[in-house]
């Protein structure tokens, strides 16, 4: 089964939030120096669900990464893992696009690739947590969709697609090929091993630009979104602590539950 | 010059600390409770590609240059440095002299199971009355007709309980001295071997040493490995890996006892501010930080001459002796700057207290590497 895997970089959410910083006039998150950023943790997980149908029906996995040529190195991990090829999509129109933009860029570059049976993404990316590049991905190529899978196997020449939903999972069966977002509930994705590493490093990545994929560059980068970002602000958190003193337990109970509802809390 | 690492070296180094995270850590404060080292760990940094980085490939190694190597020890070692000595020994000491000195029968025979994790090996060369003075060994090989015979005692040795096969020293004539030394090749089910745990010990609790016995132990001729008479040069190869391991697991101790105090440093509060603001845990951060670099650097230059076959008896003396006694002490202050709450093996400071110590003993004491610094700067010998 071929697998194409669209993965992300983001800064690392494992920093300590005093290494998190915002450049308020540009809108944008400002890099944490000396931590290298790395691949969106559910994208990771999409990578070992595609490395799991790998090991069991073989196939060819590509990784595409859309970014800066700085990126290979989140597709050079994802060789590492197991994947066989990884490709970078960058140019300067592509920067500042959003969701809308960046998912007509990586349908472009699927095109290219050309052949496969499945594509999959992370539910969304642990940086701004929007989730729209998969569904958006679907739409543009005209294939069916499920959401959130936690599990996927082929039966009859078709996808059996595991969905997690609150208390439960669906199964879905999809024709191929589909596109598929996983969730964290497909586990811890595999280390690189020793042998893919040396190899991984080894290997070029390709770059693609707007000519290789045939895109149309009015379509991308900020002048194409279809929002703006008005403001981007780390909130102040004020913190204040009652301390809710009755003659008795039941009393302050009932007054802490009190407080609580009048506070919205529950 | 370039200081930076390569994108391979990055990529080891993220590996090997998350899967010492996922794969050393979980266990570790029950398996030094119990004095228990679990071999599984073997074939898991096997598996991962992480137990024999430096070996050839074609003896099942990855066949990476000796940096690569001491930045994925060190990122091991930083979750444990016992527990990693105790894992790779077999494809550090014993399999690198093997690989220098062994018939390329030998190396067949027995390098890839060893580097693959399918056979635990020991290097055996200290006895009871021979520690760092190796002209001590009294464990005697006696030739007769085709078989050698041989009769002694190995002590503190890596993994001398549980090994499968073990390469060791003895004296095949006394009155020759050093130059009657030779290596030989045993297997376990071999009669006459015999083995015993050690136990009751204060550090190194994760680690795994035992006593060999050999009592009337019958070889044959082409279980000799290499020439009699250069058994300590040929030994002093794979103990010359095994000492950049330690140089390098030091780090890594270091390394771990530094972010534990910088952490600990900033949450814990007394007099009003994180004991970090104090001026005078300052000072002991800040010397925790530059003797971690030192010690890095040391390390890695000694690693980049081995690498590339330069001789670098010094450079490794000044890396394994600066690099451990640095861990000792660093991990000492960790503890400290930890308070009470340092003593306990809850924090990781704690555990590297212990190895810390026994760091600066085995691979060569603090002593013989300074003995072998003066030596080479002075061209005089004052070991004895
Ligand atoms: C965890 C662990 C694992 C080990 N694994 C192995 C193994 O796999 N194989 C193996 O063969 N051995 C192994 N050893 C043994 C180790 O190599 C020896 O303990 C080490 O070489 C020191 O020898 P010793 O303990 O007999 O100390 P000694 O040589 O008796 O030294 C005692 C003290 O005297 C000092 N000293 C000795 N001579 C001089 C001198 N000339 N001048 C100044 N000071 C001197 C030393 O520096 C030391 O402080 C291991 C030890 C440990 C603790």
């Amino acid at each position: 089964m071929d697998i194409i895997v669209c993965v992300k970089q983001i800064p690392d959410p494992e920093i300590p939030p005093s290494k998190f910083k915002l450049d308020i006039e540009s809108k944008k998150v400002v890099p944490p120096e000396g931590i290298p950023p790395v691949m969106n943790p559910y994208d990771e997980q999409a990578v070992e669900l595609a490395l799991r149908l790998k090991d069991k029906y073989g196939g060819k996995i590509t990784v595409l990464t859309l970014g800066s040529e700085a990126t290979s190195s989140i597709a050079k991990h994802a060789l590492a893992m197991g994947a066989d090829e990884g490709i970078v999509i960058t140019n300067k129109a592509f920067e500042d696009s959003d969701s809308f933009s960046k998912a007509y860029i990586l349908s472009q570059a699927i095109k290219k690739v050309g052949d496969y049976d499945l594509v999959l993404c992370g539910r969304q990316a642990a940086d701004w947590d929007e989730g729209l590049v998969g569904s958006i991905i679907a739409e543009n190529l005209g294939l069916p969709l499920v959401t959130l899978a936690e599990a996927v196997d082929v039966a009859n020449g078709k996808l059996k697609v595991k969905r997690v939903i609150l208390d439960g999972y669906q199964v879905f069966t999809v024709p191929i090929p589909a596109v598929v977002t996983v969730s964290n509930e497909v586990g811890r994705p595999r280390l690189p091993s020793g042998w893919g590493i040396i190899s991984a490093s080894q290997k070029q990545i390709p770059v693609w630009s707007v000519d290789d994929i045939e895109a149309d560059s009015s379509k991308t980068g900020a002048s194409a979104a279809r929002r703006k970002l008005v403001k981007l602000f780390i909130p102040e958190r004020e913190r204040k602590c009652e301390i809710i003193e009755r003659e008795t337990t039941a009393e302050a109970s009932i007054e802490l539950v009190d407080t609580l509802i009048k506070a919205g809390a529950i | 010059m370039d200081f930076e690492l390569t994108e391979e070296q990055r990529m080891f180094h993220d590996m090997a600390r998350k899967f010492a995270e996922q794969e050393i850590l979980p266990t570790l404060k029950e398996n030094e409770r119990q004095e228990k080292f679990d071999p599984g760990i073997i074939k898991k940094m096997a598996s991962q590609g992480l137990l024999a980085p430096h070996m050839p490939k074609e003896y099942g190694g990855l066949g990476l240059d000796y940096i690569t190597s001491a930045i994925i020890w060190e990122q091991l070692c930083g979750a444990s440095l016992s527990v990693t000595q105790a894992a790779v020994s077999g494809p550090i000491q014993p399999a690198t002299n093997l690989l220098d000195a062994g018939t390329e029968e030998q190396k067949k025979k027995y390098l890839p199971p060893v580097c693959k994790g399918e056979s635990i090996m020991s290097g055996a060369v200290v006895e009871p009355t021979a520690g760092s003075d190796s002209s001590m060994i009294e464990t005697v090989a006696r030739r007769s007709g085709n078989r050698w015979i041989i009769n002694g005692t190995k002590i503190f040795i890596t993994n001398g309980e549980i090994a499968d096969v073990v390469l060791f020293i003895a004296q095949t004539d006394k009155s020759k001295g050093l130059k009657g030394l030779a290596s030989f090749i045993v297997e376990r089910d071999t009669p006459g071997f015999s083995s015993t745990p050690l136990k009751g010990k204060i550090s190194w609790r994760g680690g795994s040493e035992g006593t060999l016995r050999f009592t009337d132990m019958e070889l044959p001729l082409e279980n000799q490995v290499g020439e009699i008479g250069g058994a300590l040069r040929d030994a002093l190869r794979g103990i010359d890996t095994a000492r950049l391991f330690l140089a390098a697991g030091a780090v890594g101790l270091a390394q771990s006892c530094l972010e534990a105090s910088i952490k600990y440093a900033k949450e814990r509060v007394q007099f009003g501010k994180p004991i970090g603001g104090h001026q005078l845990i300052q000072e002991i951060i800040a010397k925790m930080a530059t003797k971690v670099d030192a010690a890095r650097w040391l390390t890695y230059r000694a690693a980049d001459l081995k690498s590339r076959g330069i001789r670098h008896i010094k450079e490794m003396s000044y890396a394994k002796y600066f690099s451990t006694e640095a861990a000792l002490w660093i991990a000492s202050q960790a503890v400290k700057i930890h308070g009470s709450f340092g003593t306990i093996d809850d924090y990781p400071v704690g555990h590297h207290y212990q190895d810390a110590i026994t760091a600066t003993i085995l691979g060569g004491t603090a002593q013989m590497h300074q003995l072998t610094i003066g030596q080479q700067l002075l061209e005089m010998a004052a070991f004895r």
